[in-house]
């Protein structure tokens, strides 16, 4: 019997304004019914380009050439526009990774879901529905029937995320392909999410494509898994195999970026890839990875490189032979001999660097124009410490406050409660050039933390020139040794940031930070805009300015890996709140507070078959304008109590560096 | 590190090194509509300061034995005349290069006048938002009810009509344009990381405005001054043609269509040479704005 999707040496061109880019090329996988192929790779690897040549959704002057594109017996080469259409949504779902822009928000869910069945079938209004609540109900939503009047802005992600599977669901289709389906929620529901997914194809035997850059996330769920780098699919295998035994040096070099508990020791270096990911632009004439590849020989250059057999299944695109290939599963060197140093030498008794006081925010919220306005407690009484060396990470899903937080502790949002005392003086009381000299940031998203009409010289030297220091010649030397010193050529000086990539615009940020010698650097997820592979680079960077300079890092992040990795001592927050403090190593091997055992139990390490963590936390985030009474976790707590729906719990100490707020500890306690 | 270092190294290699300004030049030279914008733009500046070089005669001598000569490509025409003459005998050519000063003048002057009003209290506004946004607002929607025109009419007449006048009370009724811009693209900007990262090492407002903000605005603020100085240019026309604007005899662009009102069916050069000036002028403005925004706009830096 054949595959039910054939795709045999696929190749997309696309036609730019400067010529034609091949985005793909002669990517070969099959999928059959029941079975679920990953796709992984970093931006530009053409994975979602393969997936819109399979639906017919790419641009018009786009050319796909293939030997094979077929699905069951349609050809999907030849089929005409009219054809697509009626696979598309018929035969072929596909869910978006973007729940909030693929669902039309002018329109209530009822009615997106049954037009999309009667577009494609001829059924009255009333099966339509009577399908659509079934659905709804099959993917987890509860008052399913209420739910189709509602538009799709007052579902939450999540939320919406469910709907949008059971919508895809409406006509059976034969393969699903989701595109990063769950990057856009938190955890907790990428969870869920993926769960859901994996219950629903088993059931109905449908084929299931997830594209994806979190090797997590795919290795999880994925049959089989093909990992493409810079157009093509360098290797591909049965995940299990392919993820144990990896044989293409970018997988094993990609499995080493991400920093997995147990196979490296916290704080050590990271196993990265030099380099950035290719343009596509690039015309290669042999091997795409050469320039980046750690075991580079001559006949690299020689021209493109062929899938090999590895049997099993396996394939890799690479010219070294079985024998002469790294054996890839002990490809992680195991960690030295750590000494466990990490984190130790961290001086508890002295003066906190860095403190917050009862420190709260709250905003005022109008929800409409003419409602008054309501308080939003984004921060609610917060007290922290951060001696010298701590790397202090805080932790929670979006909208806990993470961020607030950060800012009030840079002194750009001042707090309405509270204090923060920055070495031992109220920030509210230093001046904006006192304060800099002793905290700096490192933002998110290095898009848009540089300024475009400045050129990277001018960023890096603006600390210096405001706070006058030294001569213009004096700057200039400054900003030369920190460039090298965080990886930037010197010919970078004269450039615009939107020359550079992701990972170098982080690395501009760093030594804008560094520039002025501070003593804390907040880093608001650092390494969330990067690929993995560069994460690693930059993860290994701060790591080794914090022991060169004897730095103080506050990490804000929601990537429990790489808590792990760097962090000495983790905060997790809940709305506003936080729910528990302890040591890291302390906090991941023994976790008190339900909400962090929840968080931590829906971290996806790249494990192949350890299938993906049920976790069982209630659907909703709630609304930080209407919080709920008592302890705010409690209507998602599988342990809550009635005190819980009363009585706010308050942070108990469990140990000298281990602090919960529970009111079950509280009762263990007592 | 060193095997990062060395990459970045190697990638680099693929990057073209331009300094800012090579790139700009290199840009501006493929971009034909810069270049005629430019070049009319630039040529009419200078005939306009240098009038007095370029102008065969005095435009303001009157000889009634040469009234309405036509231009040299018409019969009956003269040579000494290159464009003809008007109706009181006056040089056409020289009248015209007379009056490029007042329509260049009058649009420059007001079109800046009125880019320093409206950018002030579009950065202001949208720096500072609540109240002094809602001000702000409040004031462009009044602004946005005055019919301008008669507005300007009545200012000019009251006032008194002079050169500067006019570029006072033009410049005065033309800065909504900037400020809906810049008020928009301020509360844009003010919610980017780099204006955070910008206070996190010292900034205070003063320098977030002018070294972060402003400079991310002058693209737009360029095209928007393109636009209204287009705009500005035919409003000093229509109240020159309208009789409240520029006084004869003093040469300007509209005053001379007004003047040639009457003759237009007999003597149609007289509107159409004048006309013609006003509508290459306005389309280079045009055409430069245009240029500029896309030659210097960092999105195509690459």
């Amino acid at each position: 019997m054949t595959a039910l999707l054939e795709v045999q040496d696929m190749s997309v061109t696309l036609k730019l304004a400067e010529g034609e880019m091949t985005a793909v090329q002669d990517v070969s996988f099959t999928v059959d019914r029941g079975e679920t192929l990953g796709i992984v790779g970093e931006s530009g690897s053409g994975k979602s380009v393969s997936s819109m040549a399979i639906m017919g959704l790419l641009p018009r002057g786009t050319r796909t050439e293939a030997t094979t594109l077929r699905l069951g017996d349609v050809d999907l080469l030849s089929a005409s526009e009219e054809e697509m259409a009626r696979l598309r949504g018929n035969k072929i779902a596909m869910i978006f990774q973007e729940p909030m822009t693929s669902l039309n928000p002018v329109y209530t869910i009822g009615r997106q879901m049954t037009e999309l069945m009667q577009l494609h079938k001829s059924v009255s209004g009333a099966t339509a529905r009577a399908r659509a609540v079934d659905l709804l109900e099959k993917v987890g939503i509860t008052a399913a029937e209420s739910r189709l009047s509602q538009y799709p802005h007052q579902l939450s992600g999540g939320l919406r995320q469910r709907v949008m599977i059971a919508m895809m669901l409406m006509n059976d289709p034969e393969l699903i392909i989701a595109d990063e389906p769950t990057t856009a929620l938190d955890v907790t529901i990428q969870a869920q999410i993926l769960n859901l997914l994996k219950d629903l194809q088993k059931e109905l035997n449908v084929a299931l494509i997830i594209i994806s850059h979190d090797m997590g996330v795919v290795a999880r769920v994925s049959d089989k898994i093909a990992v493409m780098y810079a157009g093509q699919v360098v290797e591909t295998g049965p995940v299990e195999t392919v993820l144990r035994a990896p044989k293409h040096p970018y997988t094993q070099g990609l499995l080493e970026s991400i920093p997995v508990p147990g196979q490296i020791e916290p704080g050590g270096a990271l196993g990265s890839i030099p380099g950035l990911v290719p343009s596509l632009k690039t015309r290669f004439k042999c091997c795409r990875f050469a320039n980046r590849c750690l075991r580079v020989h001559e006949a690299c250059q020689q021209g493109p490189v062929a899938l090999q057999d590895a049997g099993r299944g396996q394939a890799y695109r690479c010219v070294l032979t079985p024998g002469t290939l790294r054996d890839g599963a002990s490809s992680l060197a195991a960690p030295e001999a750590g000494d466990g140093s990490y984190g130790t030498g961290i001086n508890m008794g002295a003066s906190p660097v860095l403190q917050a006081i009862d420190a709260g925010c709250t905003f005022q919220v109008k929800q409409g124009m003419f409602s008054s306005a309501k308080p939003l407690r984004a921060v609610d009484e917060i007290s922290l410490d951060l001696r010298q060396g701590e790397v202090v990470a805080v932790v929670g899903e979006s909208g806990c406050g993470k961020s607030t937080l950060a800012r009030m502790l840079l002194g750009l949002q001042e707090p309405t409660a509270g204090q923060i005392m920055l070495g031992g003086q109220d920030v509210a009381e230093l001046s904006d050039m006192e304060r800099s000299r002793k905290i700096q940031s490192i933002f998110q998203d290095p898009y848009s933390s540089l300024n475009p009409r400045r050129t990277i010289g001018e960023i890096i030297r603006r600390p210096l020139h405001l706070h006058g220091v030294g001569s213009l010649a004096e700057q200039r030397a400054k900003v030369d040794a920190i460039m090298e010193r965080v990886g930037l050529l010197r010919s970078f000086y004269h450039n615009y940031p939107n020359q550079l990539s992701g990972g170098q615009r982080q690395r501009v940020a760093i030594a804008r930070a560094l520039i002025l010698n501070p003593e804390i650097v907040v880093c608001d997820e650092p390494t969330s805009a990067l690929d993995v592979s560069v994460q690693a680079q930059i993860l290994n960077l701060l790591l080794e300015l914090r022991a060169e300079m004897g730095l103080t890092y506050l990490l804000i992040t929601h990537d429990m890996a790489v808590v792990e990795h760097i962090a000495t001592r983790v905060v997790v927050m809940y709305l506003g709140r936080i729910v528990e403090v302890a040591d890291t190593h302390r906090l991941f091997s023994n976790p008190r507070h339900p909400y962090t055992q929840a968080l931590l139990k829906s971290v996806l390490t790249p494990e192949p078959g350890a299938g993906v963590p049920s976790v069982d936390l209630g659907t909703a985030y709630p609304n930080p304008i209407n919080p709920p009474s008592g302890c705010a976790f409690h209507p998602r707590c599988e342990f809550a109590l009635d005190i819980c729906k009363v009585k706010a719990p308050v942070l108990e100490s469990l140990s000298p560096s281990h602090q919960s707020a529970c009111h079950m500890l509280e009762k263990e306690m007592v | 590190m060193q095997t990062t270092a060395n990459a970045v190294a190697q990638m680099a290699d693929q990057i073209i090194d331009l300094t800012p300004k090579e790139r700009l030049i290199r840009k501006a030279k493929s971009h034909l509509g810069f270049q005629f914008g430019a070049f009319i733009v630039v040529s009419f500046a200078l005939i306009a300061i240098f009038a007095p070089l370029f102008a065969p005669h005095d435009p303001f001598v009157q000889d009634l034995t040469k009234r309405l000569v036509p231009p040299v490509w018409a019969e009956g025409s003269n040579w000494e005349y290159l464009l003809g003459t008007d109706h009181l005998g006056r040089d056409y050519l020289s009248r015209l290069i007379y009056g490029a000063r007042v329509s260049m003048g009058v649009g420059f002057g007001a079109a800046t006048l009125g880019c320093m009003i409206g950018v002030t209290i579009g950065l202001v506004a949208g720096y500072l938002g609540g109240r002094v946004d809602q001000a702000a607002s409040f004031l462009l929607t009044c602004q946005l009810a005055l019919p301008s025109l008669l507005l300007a009419m009545a200012l000019v007449f009251f006032v008194g009509s002079s050169v500067i006048t006019l570029i006072v009370v033009l410049g005065v009724l033309h800065w909504q344009y900037y400020m809906v811009v810049t008020r928009t693209l301020t509360r844009q900007i003010r919610a980017l990381e780099y204006v955070s990262a910008a206070r996190s090492i010292g900034s205070n407002d003063r320098q977030v405005l002018f070294y972060e903000i402003l400079p991310n605005l002058l693209n737009q603020i360029i095209v928007v001054f393109s636009l209204e100085m287009a705009v500005v240019i035919i409003h000093e026309a229509s109240l020159s043609f309208l009789g409240v604007g520029v006084q004869p005899p003093t040469a300007s662009w509209g005053l001379m269509i007004a003047e040639a009102k009457t003759m237009m069916y007999f003597k149609p050069y007289l509107v159409v040479i004048p006309g013609a000036a006003l509508f290459l002028l306005v389309l280079a403005v045009n055409l430069l704005g245009d240029g500029i925004r896309d030659i210097t706009a960092p999105d195509s830096r690459n």
